[in-house]
């Protein structure tokens, strides 16, 4: 894997997203510049990282959780 | 009644200790619905699509009047509602050609509904992190503890670095963790 793709995904890797018109969330910039089978080791990824998440926070939440907690 | 079961009832509790019960429910049910969408990842950005799913149970949860029947009734509901919010994103895109017709169409996966926590992994992985240092650390761990409500811009700022920097740390770190991990036979 060439370091551009690695960042580009890595970009792709965090549980913040931007919020659109109709407050849904929205897809990073480098999402949309992946190709098809790029994407789905940006779904692996985002799985893995999650998991770091969950052993690091001290109620086991990962960060998608508590980007919804933040919204509710 | 499941263990999920009970965590989404406690969410429909008025204040915050509905908000504490609805975590613990997603904290429940976020890998078989993270699983449920591995067949639309060349489609759709998973993570979006989970927290829009989320927020749509939310809703479900703070609505009296609506009864989920049957076992783990409200992890299927959620399978359903993460479905739809798939297909949405898919139509808005105009990606269905990178979808296969029988996940169009079809109903929804099996998934195990409460995979069992490794608390072996889990401990691996916080004696892996711990091993970090330097720049390679710091950017992970931002990431990790802050990144839920930091943009990667926003978190590199705080931390002196360029994105692009920023990132480079990240894919480092992940990398010796991996390693680490790999070591250990995690």
């Amino acid at each position: 894997m060439n370091d551009d793709l690695e960042l580009m995904l890595e970009a792709t890797a965090g549980a913040w997203r931007e919020r659109g018109a109709d407050l849904r969330p929205v897809p990073p910039p480098a999402w949309w510049d992946l190709p098809p089978d790029a994407r789905e080791a940006a779904f692996d990824l985002q799985t893995r990282a999650r998991e770091l998440e969950r052993a690091l926070d001290p109620r086991g939440f990962s960060g998608t959780i508590r980007a919804v907690l933040a919204r509710l | 009644m499941t263990p999920i079961d009970r965590a989404f009832g406690s969410a429909r509790t008025p204040g915050p200790s509905g908000a504490e019960g609805f975590a613990l429910w997603m904290s429940l049910v976020e890998r078989p619905l993270r699983a449920s969408l591995r067949r639309f990842a060349r489609a759709v950005d998973a993570e979006s699509v989970l927290q829009e799913a989320f927020l749509r149970m939310w809703l479900v949860a703070q609505d009296a009047s609506r009864v989920l029947e049957g076992e783990d009734a409200s992890l299927r509901f959620a399978l359903r509602v993460a479905r739809i919010v798939a297909l949405e994103e898919i139509r808005r895109a105009h990606h269905e050609h990178l979808v296969a017709l029988e996940d169009l169409q079809g109903n929804e996966p099996s998934v195990d509904p409460a995979p069992v926590e490794d608390a072996g992994l889990l401990r691996a992985i916080r004696d892996c992190i711990g091993r970090l240092a330097g720049k390679p650390r710091e950017a992970l761990m931002a990431r990790l503890r802050l990144g839920h409500g930091s943009s990667d811009r926003d978190l590199a700022a705080t931390l002196g670095m360029a994105v692009n920097t920023f990132l480079q740390n990240i894919v480092r770190a992940r990398k010796s963790v991996a390693l680490c991990l790999e070591r250990k036979g995690a």
